[in-house]
């Protein structure tokens, strides 16, 4: 036989082994379903803060009305449950909620812009005037610090709202405004997600989709997942902690420092990543990312699976408030502080690599 | 045959005259590949992004005083750099336009090794050869210019230094490959190509882990065997085949790499024989076509015969001294090259590895006991956020340049590194000692005691 007969051989059973593993390549992707549940969790985590920012809308028009210490304890309720549908909801805040993200989620609060805005508010504090204020003076950290005060009695706070020289007035409707905005804007981001963005999701890679490929889809999901984290661990931890400047502990930097619900606020968020991971019914099989990894990897799956209890588990551990304890119990925020960072290095490097979310050649290969 | 027998027989064999004509074309193709890479650099935006926007650079060791010329003086570098590139392709002030575009094309590369690209070390390498070879005495403007520059021929050894140049890249990228994660873990390609499934025709074929072992084996054999082949004249053709399938399917799959497949199936026209373009363009546009080509290449006086100045041929031997020492160096540096990246660059490593990396700094002021965490990869351009984390040298330039920051503010400070990486498919580990204080530490070519060990295979 010529060398010629030899490649040609070689070339034809070449192709038709290619040919043969192409016609038994399996023909479901399993990120269609995991697309699928990622669109739909992330629907109902926008319905769920849509649902919580209405009845913080009407808990606060309601304090208005009559301003007492039950209407507010009622409204400062429905502020947690708000802001903790938010918190869940934040590994899904790639899609339509990074329009409202400044609006509704400023940080930290800075409370003598708040207090100027409202010293400057007319006496109808309507959409459009919030829809004018900066971020800095609206949102749910600026409407935490009307309704919980800056470290107020209940009583004091709603003093302040019932003062009769028309200051009391104009900081109620201020602040029913400012709930309003939140109610508004969630239901701007549940619109968004029922009316095109799930589905957009769910059919990544198909036609319509802004996503160019299922990957795209999976892409955005994880690398939210692992700014989500990052945003605990610098914004929420390192932050309050000192641990960016080398300063003591500042209780002044916690989030949600007002209501005392930072810790709340972190685990809230640590679960909202974990309905993005896991997403299992209680017993049931992984819905989420996890269902790719497993099939990957195993072993780093059990890994992160490990870690996130270790991170819960450091979490549970924080006293609260944590302005109260920051400062003496600083080792067990740090410890908290460190466990979140190891998930987050287990998403941004191993789960990235695995499922090929950062992938791309070392760019030292091209061009 | 005795040794000097042999040796005359190889100098005679390097002063025979070849035709001029392939030579001129691999000048054309150069020229005019550089031409297009730079526009499409410009076009990208890539000169502000890489060389303006980013707020530090990093630096290879001994050339620290590079430093970029500010955003107008880097578009002129550009502009320079594509003008050069014409001259070069049309054969017009050839010696000095080459030796420009080497000079700037270098110097830009010098700049920041974030952007260090085995192809851009090519070009370099490639250019500074160029610039002692007479690739302009035949279909080029000077020709034209000044007829007493004419030949039809050129002397063999320049066709074989531009053959060994190309042939380098090849044979190391082979060598390269001749490690366990390339051979038995298929990696980085497994993890390469399980995402590309989604490409249509191609893309469920590679759901299958068996494509990735073969396309490793097939790439490591290929790289090995390629400039053999194609100095081979019955496997030739299928040799050049195989090139441009290689680099088709290298840039289908993995469009990040850019220009490298033009660059190296242009460059690997250079195994054919010499008169290769008479041949196709008489073939492509009969005999009036190749009659200019005649007219062209011809006419002058051959070429070869003539012995190069002694001067050239020791900075020939330096020169290719080094192209086959540098890839060695990896050989003397302890543990996992891939992993250390000790003796990585200007050796062929290409496409070896995948690996992710972050990298935060934990500083601490002795005098006052302050400690403090600096998370690097905020001053960092996206490129450089994305290389530093995994590159020790890198690392240790930001401990410095936070040392020397700090410094400034009055302060000596001592500098630890948090860096984890992740590498090709293990579990991510930590690159560099915690312990120690990078402030401290000079950069140099010694092994870095500080960098860990590789974390192991599972």
């Amino acid at each position: 036989m010529s060398y010629r007969h030899w490649i040609a051989g070689t070339a034809a059973a070449g192709l038709a082994l290619a040919a043969a593993l192409v016609a038994c390549a399996p023909e479901e992707d399993p990120r269609e379903d995991v697309l699928a549940y990622l669109a739909q969790a992330g629907a109902s985590a926008a319905v769920d803060f849509a649902d919580e920012g209405e009845a913080l809308a009407q808990a606060t028009v309601a304090l208005c009305e009559a301003p007492s210490d039950a209407g507010l304890a009622q409204a400062q309720e429905r502020w947690r449950l708000t802001r903790t549908a938010w918190g869940r909801g934040l590994v899904f805040a790639f899609g339509p909620a990074m329009e409202h993200s400044g609006a509704l989620d400023y940080w930290p609060a800075r409370t003598d812009t708040i207090e100027a805005a409202i010293a400057a508010a007319p006496a109808t504090v309507d959409a459009a005037h919030v829809d004018s204020l900066g971020t800095s003076a609206k949102g749910m950290p600026a409407l935490e610090y009307l309704l919980f005060g800056a470290g107020e009695a209940p009583a004091e706070v709603v003093a302040g709202l019932r003062a009769e020289d028309g200051s009391g007035s104009t900081r109620c409707a201020y602040a029913a405004a400012l709930a309003g905005d939140i109610a508004a804007r969630g239901e701007a981001i549940r619109v968004a997600w029922a009316e095109g963005f799930a589905d957009e999701l769910a059919g990544a890679g198909g036609d319509g989709s802004r996503y160019a490929s299922r990957k795209e889809g999976i892409d955005a999901v994880v690398n939210r997942s692992i700014d989500t984290l990052y945003e605990i661990v610098k914004g929420r931890l390192d932050g309050p902690l000192g641990n960016l400047t080398g300063a003591p502990p500042d209780p002044e930097a916690l989030e949600s420092r007002f209501s005392g619900a930072t810790v709340a606020d972190i685990d809230a968020v640590l679960r909202g990543v974990w309905v993005a991971y896991d997403g299992a019914d209680a017993g049931g099989e992984a819905r989420g990312i996890a269902a790719l990894v497993a099939a990957a990897d195993p072993e780093l799956n059990q890994r992160i699976y490990d870690q996130y209890g270790y991170a819960l588990e450091a979490t549970a551990a924080l006293p609260s408030p944590a302005g109260a304890h920051l400062v003496e119990q600083r080792d067990l925020f740090q410890a908290a502080r460190d466990e979140i960072d190891a998930l987050r290095r287990l998403l941004k490097l191993d789960v990235a690599a695995a499922l090929g979310v950062t992938l791309a050649l070392s760019d030292n290969d091209g061009d | 045959m005795t040794l000097a027998a042999r040796t005359r027989r190889l100098g005679a064999a390097l002063l025979r005259p070849v035709d001029a004509a392939g030579l001129a074309a691999f000048r054309v193709l150069f020229g005019a590949l550089m031409l297009a890479s730079t526009i499409r650099f410009a076009a990208n935006g890539w000169i502000h992004d890489l060389y303006v926007a980013p707020a530090v650079h990093f630096h290879y060791w001994g050339f620290a005083w590079v430093e970029p010329l500010g955003a107008l003086g880097m578009r002129a570098v550009f502009v320079a750099l594509g003008a050069a590139a014409a001259l070069v392709a049309l054969g017009l002030f050839y010696r000095p336009a080459i030796a420009v575009f080497f000079a700037l094309f270098t110097y830009v590369e010098l700049i920041d090794k974030a952007t260090y690209l085995n192809h851009y070390y090519f070009i370099s390498a490639l250019s500074l050869l160029m610039i002692a070879l007479p690739l302009h005495r035949g279909y080029s403007l000077d020709a034209r210019r000044r007829p007493a520059l004419r030949e039809a021929t050129a002397p063999a050894w320049v066709l074989a230094a531009l053959r060994l140049q190309v042939g380098l890249v090849y044979f190391y990228a082979g060598v390269a490959k001749l490690r366990y994660d390339w051979l038995v873990e298929a990696q980085p390609l497994r993890l390469w190509l399980a995402v590309r499934d989604e490409l249509p025709l191609l893309g469920p074929l590679l759901r299958h882990p068996e494509v990735a072992w073969a396309m490793s084996w097939g790439g490591a054999l290929f790289d090995l065997s390629a400039p053999f082949l194609l100095l081979s004249r019955r496997w030739r053709p299928y040799a050049y085949a195989g090139v441009l399938v290689f680099h088709g399917l290298t840039g289908t799959l993995f469009p990040a790499i850019g220009m490298f497949p033009w660059i190296m199936s242009a460059a690997a026209l250079v195994f054919f024989p010499p008169s290769w373009p008479r041949r196709a363009l008489a073939q492509l546009g009969g005999r009036r076509l190749a009659a200019v080509a005649e007219g062209e290449g011809g006419g002058g006086a051959p070429g070869g015969a003539r012995r190069p100045p002694r001067a050239l041929v020791v900075a020939l031997a330096v020169h290719f001294f080094l192209q086959l020492g540098l890839p060695l160096r990896r050989f003397a540096y302890p543990g996992e090259t891939a992993w250390t990246e000790e003796g990585f660059r200007f050796a062929w490593q290409v496409m070896l590895v995948e690996k992710t990396g972050t990298v935060s700094f934990r500083v601490r002021d002795p005098a006052s006991g302050r400690a403090w965490i600096v998370d690097a990869e905020g001053i960092l351009s996206p490129l450089q956020a994305k290389q530093a984390p995994f590159q020790p040298d890198m690392i240790l330039e930001l401990a410095h340049m936070i040392a020397a920051e700090e410094r400034r503010k009055g302060r000596e400070v001592e500098v630890r590194a948090d860096a984890y990486v992740a590498y090709n498919g293990r579990g991510h580990a930590r690159l560099v000692d915690p312990e120690v204080d990078l402030a401290r530490v000079e950069d140099g070519l010694a092994p870095k005691a500080w960098i860990l060990p590789a974390p192991p295979r599972r």
